[in-house]
């Protein structure tokens, strides 16, 4: 009778899950293939943007508004996307914003994705990923989400890279193409003795050529993001267009003041928010994000949200234009939004660059100056090194 | 002291009135709040009806929280003024971006535009503040809009209190003030998540009353713990660069 140890069956299952994870790797490499995804493409009518009479006074921009759906292929991604991209550039609009998690649809090119929804799901906060890794017979109990976009970000990279290029090109627009939770080296793969690439969820601006002119990492995290085992960035960057300097921190990143005047500091004109927030919709909740940062700090804001209801996560949102008080002409901060917040849509609205330079330059004079600053950065001091990651009363 | 209740009191500036008279309304708003169970009175900025003399302020509020029995703040041209029950003077911190021990509180206070200032509530709150207090007169118009993008959001971006007293009405020297006094707290424990415990619908004399549930907002601190999430990386290298005066470079639209 053969005996087989504990070790042996470790070994015998560790050799097992490589070649499973290999065969992955090979089949989301064949189904990610650039040439078959842009021949598709190609078949589809864009009409280029004009940009003949650009008017600083009235830049058109466009939020799209998007449902998270997981897809079995990428011409059915590339499809939503195009379909978006159509409605926001039929606006006339020479920016568009799609939402955080652009690239999450493309989850479910991974074989048996959907029972994760029955298992642990994203949206339960598990470390572990135990549904996705079981459900793909990928890897072992202990793998973490990050884990998952690690095995899936060459093929998710390949996808949305070569989808959003293609329509900026097209359709001759910059495209703030939302974020996607990738990694940060190219093939994701481990290296024998090496730490495993970090996972970033980052934002990417496409120019009307189709090339990347802009890459942002998002800043602050969801708890939830932690535990997948995301990494924070370390730099806000913004990015020079004809049509104004843009911005593009992530979601959470406007809960923070501080992102924003960042973005100020760097003349931003535009901050681009990308997002997907887990949670059932409430105007109030809703109304801390991009909208007080924008009356704080001097900027146009475009808020792009993800919605729907995949892998145990719902989002919600209403994407929107806003502006500060006294630049928007209802006074209420707000250029236009939508109205529905489960449901895909396109926002338009004409930000005026000029008003709001005029704006920032009677918002100088009462800036607050270096002696803020000192006593803003020791309080930060003060409370890392007495609180920590645990916030309590004094 | 897990539970206290909150008054901010909301007054109108009467043209022909005096001094005595003015003070005698803020006496009785206090004792009003007292009323009401409220152990904090938190009243608007008051040298527009009381004048504005070194003492007047003071005095006032001293009489207020002496008589009414409960911890008084009030704001005059000169800074904030914190009385005690017994109708002392309580110092508060040089420069005010300290926190205050009041009624069993971290009270941090935000006087003028302090409410408009992420940067002081900032402050306060990593300095430990659960409750902040924006003794105003607002110049009219003081629309929704402004309180949110004030009080209501630096209640949020902090998970803090926030109790904001104001002035209405047109003084003597023809300066208009509009109050939208209210109760703050974080989204997550206010009824219908509004951001609101209690608020002023409508001008004239009122106390607005709200109790302040310290161990529901630690609550909130724990299950959305947003303070743990600053990036002090980022900060330490771009954030100074905002207050180190004027920003420099041509702004130009491709620059």
């Amino acid at each position: 009778m053969d005996v087989v140890s504990g070790e042996d069956a470790s070994l015998l299952q560790s050799a097992t899950q490589r070649l499973l994870v290999a065969a992955l790797r090979l089949y989301l490499d064949l189904r990610s293939r650039p040439r078959p995804l842009l021949r598709h493409l190609a078949k589809k009518p864009a009409t280029p943007a004009d940009w003949s009479a650009v008017d600083p006074r009235a830049v058109p921009v466009a939020a799209v508004q998007m449902e998270l759906a997981l897809v079995k292929s990428a011409r059915q991604y590339a499809d939503m996307c195009y379909e978006a991209c159509r409605q926001a550039a039929a606006t006339g609009a020479l920016l568009v914003a799609f939402p955080e998690d652009v690239a999450t649809h493309l989850l479910g090119l991974l074989p048996g994705i959907e029972r994760m929804a029955g298992a642990a799901g994203l949206g339960a906060g598990a470390a572990d990923a135990a549904g996705a890794a079981g459900a793909a017979g990928a890897a072992g109990p202990s793998i973490k989400v990050a884990d998952v976009f690690r095995l899936m970000g060459p093929a998710m990279r390949r996808i949305y890279t070569t989808t959003f290029s293609y329509l900026a090109r097209a359709f001759r627009v910059y495209i703030a193409a939302g974020s996607a939770v990738l990694p940060a080296t190219g093939d994701g793969k481990p290296r024998r003795g090496a730490p495993p690439p970090p996972v970033y969820n980052e934002a990417h601006l496409f120019d009307p050529r189709g090339q990347i002119v802009g890459r942002q990492r998002k800043l602050h995290l969801l708890p939830m993001e932690e535990e997948w085992g995301v990494e924070p960035g370390a730099e806000l960057s913004t990015f020079g267009t004809p049509i104004g300097r843009v911005a593009m921190p992530v979601c959470m990143d406007s809960t923070f003041f501080e992102t924003f005047r960042i973005a100020d500091t760097l003349w931003s004109d535009i901050v681009v928010i990308p997002a997907a927030n887990p949670e059932e919709y409430n105007f109030w909740k809703a109304l801390r994000g991009i909208w007080p940062r924008v009356q704080e700090s001097t900027v146009y804001g475009i808020s792009s949200c993800m919605v729907g209801e995949v892998l145990g996560l719902k989002l919600t949102g209403r994407s929107g234009i806003f502006a500060p008080l006294e630049i928007s002409p209802r006074g209420d901060g707000v250029l236009a939004q939508l109205d529905d917040p489960h449901r895909p849509g396109v926002v338009a609205a004409r930000v005026n660059l000029v008003a709001l330079r005029e704006l920032r330059e009677r918002r100088r004079a009462s800036r607050p100056g270096r002696a803020m600053w000192r006593e803003l950065s020791t309080a930060y001091g003060e409370y890392r090194a007495r609180c920590g990651k645990s916030r309590t009363r004094l | 002291m897990q539970r206290l209740v909150c008054a901010v009191v909301q007054l109108t500036v009467k043209a022909g009135e005096t001094r005595e008279q003015a003070a005698a309304r803020v006496i009785a708003a206090a004792a009003g709040a007292a009323a009401g169970g409220a152990v904090l009175c938190v009243l608007p900025r008051l040298d527009p009806i009381v004048g504005d003399s070194p003492d007047a302020v003071t005095s006032v509020t001293t009489a207020a929280a002496g008589k009414a029995g409960l911890w008084v703040v009030a704001a005059g041209a000169r800074g904030v003024v914190v009385a005690t029950p017994q109708g002392q003077l309580r110092p508060v911190p040089p420069g005010g971006i300290e926190p205050a021990s009041v009624a069993g509180l971290a009270l941090g206070l935000l006087p003028g535009r302090g409410a408009w200032s992420p940067e002081m509530a900032r402050i306060l709150s990593l300095r430990g503040a659960e409750l902040l207090v924006a003794p105003v007169a607002v110049p009219a118009p003081y629309g929704e809009w402004e309180q949110l993008a004030g009080p209501w959001q630096v209640a949020q971006a902090n998970q803090v209190f926030l109790a904001e007293a104001g002035l209405c009405g047109v003084a003597p020297g023809g300066a208009s003030y509009a109050s939208r006094a209210a109760i703050l707290g974080p989204c997550e424990i206010t009824p219908g998540a509004t951001g609101f415990l209690a608020r002023s619908d409508r001008p004239g004399d009122k106390v607005v009353l709200a109790p302040l549930d310290l161990e529901a907002l630690t609550g909130v601190w724990k299950s959305y713990p947003i303070f743990n999430e600053f990036n002090y990386g980022l900060y330490e290298r771009q954030l100074g660069a905002y207050y180190a005066g004027p920003a420099r470079g041509t702004g130009g639209w491709t620059s």
